[in-house]
């Protein structure tokens, strides 16, 4: 078995006499006899370094990772092309042992790319700040539906239909325990309906995702008019970000908070998670942001440094009035993404995200004599879409599966949300298109 | 540790510059896809920089970070010990990290039996009836916990049952997670002995309670003697009681909270169980039930029917309180260490945790308050010098500490010791590291007597000196664009 404990038996003895016990029992004296447990956990026994790489390397056989599948499945959670830099710097142990920088001055590393990563997460997002991460965008999502609620001292709030089912649900879960109801906007075309103003009621906030489930951009701006005009927050959400460095951002929409979902900026999929949360806003909602938030100061020698700030939200300072109860944040995931953005700069990410766009449509375009087609013709999308296919799309995926593929997204019915990064090549491409089209007759 | 750089990335970025390596395809333009009336005016403002550059940069500023590889970490209530290096390898396989979520479960078997197996284990050692992966973090499992409390008590028509107690040594995260979910928070004085007063708590308890949310050992590192009398008070008034785990690694096969009468608990694996904390996450924060309580967990989970592996939600779920499942690279490194201790090593790890508090206790008691009477358990609470020349603090201490080479001990928390020095050495410290840092405590106490200055301008030797968090939280300046002066958005 292996161990991690440096105590020789002349140790053990060592550090007994000197705490003070004759024995290990007198140590643990103020445990109830009771409450003693009299048998050795039932756990297989320990193994070693060895044994446990066999294990666990057994284990990940069992999966058919992405690695092995052509993967035309998006849906929130995107396989995309992470440079080797990312991973070489983010396995530095000075980051990746360390913990929340609550100790500035041995911290500098942490708080310094966090800042860069608060930088980039409202520039991209198109807002004047930016928190250091939340859990992912679904839980974000939900925050930021809080945040709202208590800036506009309202209860209830409207969302588009075409959110992620992933951050729906989570919305719902956490509004359900805030007494927060939420309603639904009506589905056109896969668009969102933009209400007309006499319906608005008392909504703290309207919130909306581009591109959205179904890889539709949606008139952001437009419904944030709504919003605003109906005394209401408007909150833009994207799983897709990426659609960030090409289209319109949120703030320059009219949003006033933006959420978003990271995991494509250098974060594997990793089975649903850790993925990589962020809120931005405005700088007049800064003082209500939840999570962490790193800010710029001065040192006693008068150089520039950094430090957690705006520590009055938190909870640790605030317990029941806090902002938020978040502690943690996913701070090594903001380094994935900081390194990434960097890596691939403004330009790089404009054509990874050209190329998906690209790349879906050619699919499309070799649909074509199949007779295969999207569902919104006339919906602007960005590296996904729905397909109508002939047949179930739950067994059009089973087919695909056998073939090497994973196919997409069932909409349920013969509608499949189908996604091409720039990771897949024109070979995968092709080969999927024909295997669709083979599955299909 | 080496300070002399402070650059920003932004402030190494030249326009034109690039280092992304993406393969050749032609295909359309942006502009000939979608319509020009939705696309961005200009690119974003990230930075042009080379690969070269980057990896100099992170690498520079790695520097000026200290982790539990640098040293001595002993961070009370953060459990800061080593982290295996092989978990991070098997953490890395390609066969776990490149799975999609929403994969058939048919192609993702491994993934699924290694929740599953997770789950058990967490069972066992905490001998709670089930666990649910889904929470990210400790304060979110708390979260999950009590909206599965208030759930319950909408279920079963006692709605009414607004209140949750905590003790005034309670984690922060504990009042704030029970104001989310939607509760009114009690808050109990401890007794003079630093435990939850049973009285205080008799008083407290009503009709309307829904909820004790306790932590044990609590946060001055004591153990809650009474924790099965406090439970039962808890149950004959018809409430629940909320178990914080984050301290479970004192008691690993020493005592398991279902026997003290716990109905939900959380475990911070991340701490209990080796997984490096990231810089501040991602952590991981199962959360479990007894049987009577495990059809409110949050879902889906992993569940094995049939001979196989499946997702699904327990049948009274409080829903989701994330996307997907679980923080699984968290979790496969917390489960690669309990295979690699089992069960006995586990306990061992508990034994030695302790046994370096007491010690490490010990050995400062002759320079530092120690408010409390021992044992401790894996870690312990001072409250501040026991002599010191005027205007000297914790946070001094803390901050000279750092000259010494050490990061400091939480400070200031809990709330209820005045001038806390939080200390958690772990069971990964030899005999010889808990000898140099009580060294360099004692000294540093002598120092707060005869040289006070050398506490008060410290630190002198770290990257950064002692920095101004009035300024920052006054002037609030969160981007680059900020910092610029420029607007943003």
């Amino acid at each position: 078995m292996g161990s991690y404990l440096p105590h020789s038996e002349s140790d053990y003895k060592q550090l007994l006499a000197g705490a003070g016990y004759e024995s290990i029992d007198g140590l643990f004296s103020s445990v109830p006899e009771s409450l003693r447990l009299k048998e050795p956990l039932a756990l297989p026994n320990g193994i070693s370094e060895q044994e446990a790489l066999a294990m666990f390397k057994n284990m990940a056989a069992m999966n058919s990772p992405t690695a092995e599948l052509a993967c035309f499945l998006g849906a929130g959670t995107y396989d995309r092309i992470i440079p080797t830099a990312v991973g070489a710097i983010a396995s530095r142990s000075e980051f990746y042992t360390a913990y929340t920088p609550y100790q500035p001055e041995i911290s500098q590393g942490t708080l310094s790319y966090i800042f860069e990563f608060q930088s980039m997460a409202a520039e991209l997002l198109g807002l004047e700040v930016a928190n250091a991460s939340l859990y992912d965008g679904p839980s974000a999502l939900a925050e930021a539906v809080m945040l709202a609620c208590r800036a506009k001292k309202r209860k209830a709030v409207l969302l588009s239909q075409a959110i992620s089912p992933e951050a729906k649900r989570t919305v719902e879960t956490y509004a359900h325990f805030s007494g927060i109801t939420v309603s639904y906007m009506g589905l056109d075309g896969g668009i969102s309906c933009v209400p007309d103003k006499g319906e608005l009621g008392e909504y703290a906030a309207i919130a909306a995702a581009s591109p959205n489930f179904y890889g539709i951009i949606e008139n952001i701006e437009e419904i944030a008019q709504a919003a605003h005009s109906a005394g209401a927050l408007m909150i833009g959400y994207s799983e897709n970000p990426h659609a960030m460095a090409v289209l319109k951002s949120f703030g320059s929409c009219g949003c006033d908070i933006g959420v978003a979902e990271m995991q494509g900026f250098g974060i594997e999929p990793y089975f649903g998670g850790p993925h990589l949360g962020v809120m931005a806003s405005t700088k007049a909602l800064m003082r209500s942001l939840p999570g962490r938030l790193a800010g710029a100061s001065l040192d006693a020698d008068g150089n520039r440094a950094f430090i957690l700030t705006l520590q009055a939200r938190e909870q640790h300072i605030r317990r029941e009035k806090a902002t938020s109860n978040i502690c943690t944040n996913q701070s090594l995931n903001a380094l994935k993404a900081v390194c990434y953005m960097s890596l691939l700069g403004p330009d790089g990410i404009r054509e990874a995200a050209r190329q998906g766009m690209a790349k879906l449509r050619l699919f499309i375009s070799l649909l074509e004599p199949s007779g295969i087609t999207l569902k919104h013709k006339s919906a602007a999308f960005f590296d996904e879409a729905v397909l109508e296919l002939p047949v179930p799309a739950s067994e059009a995926l089973e087919s695909l599966l056998s073939l090497g593929f994973i196919g997409g997204y069932s909409l349920g019915g013969g509608d499949l949300l189908v996604c091409a990064t720039e990771k897949r090549t024109e070979a995968e491409i092709q080969a999927f298109a024909k295997a669709l089209i083979e599955v299909c007759k | 540790m080496r300070g002399d750089y402070s650059k920003l990335i932004f402030e190494i970025s030249k326009e034109g510059r690039t280092s992304y390596s993406l393969p050749g395809f032609d295909g359309e333009s942006i502009e000939e896809m979608i319509d020009a009336s939705l696309v961005r005016d200009e690119k974003p403002r990230l930075p042009e920089v080379s690969e070269r550059d980057i990896v100099m940069h992170y690498t520079k500023l790695s520097e000026k970070n200290y982790g539990v590889d640098s040293g001595l970490y002993p961070l009370g209530s953060c459990t800061m010990k080593y982290n295996p290096k092989v978990c991070e390898d098997i953490a890395a396989l390609e066969g776990f990290s490149a799975m999609h979520p929403y994969q058939s479960e048919l192609t993702a078997q491994g993934s699924l039996m290694l929740m599953h197996s997770l789950a058990e284990a967490l069972c066992e050692i905490t001998g709670m009836a089930a666990f649910s992966l889904q929470p990210a973090a400790g304060a979110h499992g708390e979260l999950a916990g009590l909206m599965m409390a208030k759930k319950r008590f909408e279920t079963i028509g006692q709605a009414n049952r607004t209140k949750i107690i905590v003790p005034d040594s309670s984690h922060g995260t504990n009042p704030a997670s029970a104001a989310i979910a939607g509760f009114d928070v009690i808050s109990i004085d401890s007794g003079p002995d630093g435990l939850i007063d049973l009285d205080a708590l008799q008083a407290a308890v009503g009709s309307d309670t829904a909820a004790l949310m306790v932590t044990n050992p609590n946060t001055l590192g004591l153990f809650e003697k009474g924790i099965a009398e406090a439970c039962e008070i808890v149950h004959k008034a018809g409430g629940l009681v909320y178990y914080d785990g984050a301290n479970l690694n004192a008691i690993m096969g020493i005592a398991k909270p279902a026997d003290m009468g716990v109905d939900i608990m959380h475990v911070n694996v991340h701490k209990t169980f080796a997984a490096p904390h990231g810089g501040g996450g991602p952590g991981a924060g199962p959360i479990g039930a007894s049987e009577e309580m495990a059809a409110y967990l949050p879902g889906p989970n992993a569940a094995f029917k049939e001979g196989s592996y499946i997702l699904q939600s327990p049948a009274m779920s409080i829903g989701q309180v994330r996307g997907y499942y679980s923080s699984l690279s968290v979790l496969v490194k917390a489960y690669a260490y309990i295979a690699i201790l089992g069960g006995d090593g586990l306990s061992e790890a508990s034994i030695a945790a302790c046994l370096n508090a007491n010690y490490l206790r010990e050995k400062l008691s002759s320079a530092y308050k120690m408010p409390h009477s021992g044992p401790c358990m894996h870690e312990f609470a001072a409250a501040g010098l026991l002599e010191a020349a005027e205007g000297v603090h914790t946070d001094d201490v803390a901050k000279r500490l750092i000259d010494y080479g050490y990061h400091p001990p939480t400070v200031y928390f809990p709330l209820i010791v005045e001038e806390a020095i939080m200390v958690e050495p772990t069971e990964t410290e030899s005999i010889e590291s808990l000898d140099d840092f009580a060294e360099a405590m004692l000294s540093i106490a002598k120092e707060a007597v005869e040289s006070p200055s050398l506490l008060k301008s410290a630190p002198g030797k770290a990257p950064a000196k002692r920095i101004d968090s009035l300024l920052a939280a006054k002037k609030p300046v969160l981007t680059y664009w900020q910092l610029k002066g420029e607007n943003n958005g």
